[in-house]
């Protein structure tokens, strides 16, 4: 293995470990206040390398386990995005014509359209949603890339000599496409979702800056920055510990899509 | 002969531009359908108004007729440049428009010409020289641009630059002072409130660009008639402008196509440097429940998006030869 795939993949797993493990590597509970003293924002310290918020939680626990739920809602998304992109994408590309025709259109609309402001309207409008609204809301308008990619390579691939071949054995369409067409895609599958996954975890930490995606006290990377925003003077450590975790999630992501890129090739197979 | 496929041309820029109207008219359609569902109302963050008050408000308004013939009214009123009243400004849609997006049209494109420069020339240098420890430290250092959200990086900025070194102002378009100030202060005004959110934008731009050209000039670094150039004598700089130039195609197309997601940036960057444009607005008025100029904000993304992708089409055309018809 390369090592450009494995430094990425090495820091994936450590992301992993951790959203897994975060009650166990958590000092205290996310939403812990304080039982005695004066509750009070307290900077980095021994007992508190996160130093700790106006409510006196601890902002390290709060990280760890937003990892939890910053990962979680990235990769639930991402998944429902593929797989929506991939049935429509492959849909399109392999029945053609007309109905393909129809939707390419549908899909101008939806991309001609910014994310962020589809985002913005559906979570400020029906109000804090809840998490699954908030995945199914990102899964939803994720997909449209996806799909536009996977109708390219089932386009492409559909005529090639081994496709009409297994047809002419009598292969069913549904078979063909699954056990001949998608493994061609995955590639494309791969990569697309690792850089979905690392803009899904940008643009959910930006709208739960904005208070319009995970709701308080559910700690998320974005949220806990949200927290800390009004005070990043005097309250840094509020604002940029939760910030240095989302920057290295999302390079993470972003070296382990290039890597994956340039390993598997994908659109190789339209060639 | 002549005649013919330049007619071909025209019709097809014609069936181009019907078919982005198409595209505007489906998302504004969309944008609406998804506002009258939305539960609530313009009143709803409003709890000083009584409600028999708020009942003729909405008869006034309309909103209490079904919603077919809202949106005929509405697409009526649309087709002559009525969005309607902006509940949350207290003035019409088109005004507030009028006002705000000149402002991030002049940061995106403030923006969108530094990063295109400064991409393609970082982007360019690399891809000649791919694997080289300046190439490695540059596509690092772009990785990383590229995945800090803006937002963030916004905090990071206001915190270093306005209130550690307090060189530059944290938030605004203008001083609150700026009605006193002489001409020559007022622009220096302008120009130092502008430097953070622009430094913000470009920098997500650029690493953007240097990424794409970077791998289009490798490419391109790579093709047989690099070699050739080379093998006539050319110079190592002439060997260059003739690579960079069948690289430049698909950044070119990258320009235009990157309007939504320097859109989707002003959001974020507007709201942390108060700059008083469209995305500033947009997110102002979603949370007011302002459902026209939602509308609109939607609207507007969306014919900046159908715009980008059309000038993506006609710099490709002029930059690459074997599409120009």
């Amino acid at each position: 293995m390369s090592r450009r795939l494995l430094w990425p993949l090495a820091a994936l797993v450590v992301f992993l470990i951790i959203a897994a493990g975060a009650p166990w590597l958590s000092p205290a509970a996310p939403n812990a206040i304080p039982t005695e003293g004066i509750i009070a924002s307290s900077p980095p310290s021994a007992a508190h390398p996160f130093g700790t918020d106006p409510s006196g939680r601890d902002v390290l626990s709060r990280v760890l386990h937003g990892t939890r739920i910053s990962l979680g809602i990235a990769l639930l998304s991402v998944a429902i995005a593929t797989t929506v992109g991939t049935l429509f994408g492959a849909l399109s590309g392999w029945i053609g014509g007309r109905l393909d025709a129809i939707l390419m259109r549908l899909l101008d609309v939806a991309l001609s359209v910014p994310r962020v402001l589809v985002l913005l309207c559906v979570s400020a409008l029906w109000g804090a949603l809840p998490l699954p609204g908030l995945v199914l809301l990102l899964g939803l308008t994720g997909w449209y890339d996806v799909a536009r990619l996977v109708r390219g390579d089932v386009f492409a691939l559909k005529d090639r000599e081994f496709v009409v071949a297994a047809r002419a054995m009598g292969t069913g369409e549904t078979r063909v496409l699954w056990r001949h067409v998608l493994p061609h895609i995955w590639p494309t599958l791969v990569v697309t979702a690792t850089l979905g996954i690392a803009h899904t975890i940008a643009l959910e930490a930006g709208l739960s800056f904005l208070g319009l995606g995970v709701q308080p006290p559910q700690a998320s990377w974005g949220s806990i920055l949200s927290d800390g925003s009004a005070m990043v003077s005097s309250r840094w450590w509020i604002t940029l510990f939760p910030g240095i975790a989302i920057v290295s999630a999302v390079m993470t992501c972003n070296a382990l899509g290039d890597a994956l890129r340039e390993t598997l090739a994908p659109g190789q197979v339209a060639a | 002969m002549l005649s013919r496929p330049k007619r071909a041309h025209s019709s097809r820029v014609v069936a181009r531009l019907l078919q982005s109207l198409f595209v505007v008219w489906a998302a504004a359609t969309a944008a609406f359908v998804l506002m009258r569902l939305a539960p609530g109302d313009p009143y709803t963050t409003r709890i000083d108004v009584p409600a028999n008050e708020r009942a003729q408000w909405s008869a006034q308004r309309g909103f209490d007729q079904p919603i077919p013939v809202q949106y005929v009214k509405w697409l009526r009123n649309l087709a002559v440049g009525d969005f309607g009243q902006s509940s949350y400004f207290k003035r019409p849609v088109l005004d507030v428009l009028r006002d705000v997006l000149p402002r991030t049209l002049l940061l995106m494109s403030l923006a969108l010409t530094a990063s295109v420069l400064l991409g393609m020339a970082i982007g360019a240098w690399q891809g000649t020289r791919v694997g080289t420890t300046g190439d490695s430290l540059l596509s690092t250092g772009s990785l990383l641009a590229y995945s800090v959200p803006e937002f963030w990086l916004g905090i990071l900025l206001v915190q270093l630059f306005a209130q550690s070194l307090g060189w530059l102002p944290a938030s605004g378009m203008v001083s609150t002072e700026y009605e006193y100030l002489p001409l020559s202060a007022r622009i220096v005004d302008r120009l130092r409130h502008l430097v953070l959110p622009l430094t913000a934008l470009t920098l997500l731009g650029t690493s953007l660009f240097a990424r794409f050209q970077r791998s289009s000039m490798r490419d391109a670094w790579n093709e047989p008639f690099v070699q050739t150039a080379r093998a006539k004598g050319l110079t190592e700089r002439g060997v260059r402008w003739h690579a960079w130039r069948t690289a430049l195609v698909p950044v070119v197309t990258m320009f235009g196509l990157m309007f939504p997601s320097l859109l989707g940036g002003a959001v974020f960057v507007e709201s942390i440097f108060s700059w008083p444009g469209m995305g500033h607005t947009a997110v102002l008025a979603v949370n007011a429940r302002d459902y026209n100029l939602a509308v609109a904000a939607v609207i507007v993304g969306s014919v900046m998006t159908v715009s980008g992708s059309l000038l993506a089409d006609v710099l490709q055309r002029a930059v690459d030869p074997r599409t120009a018809a």
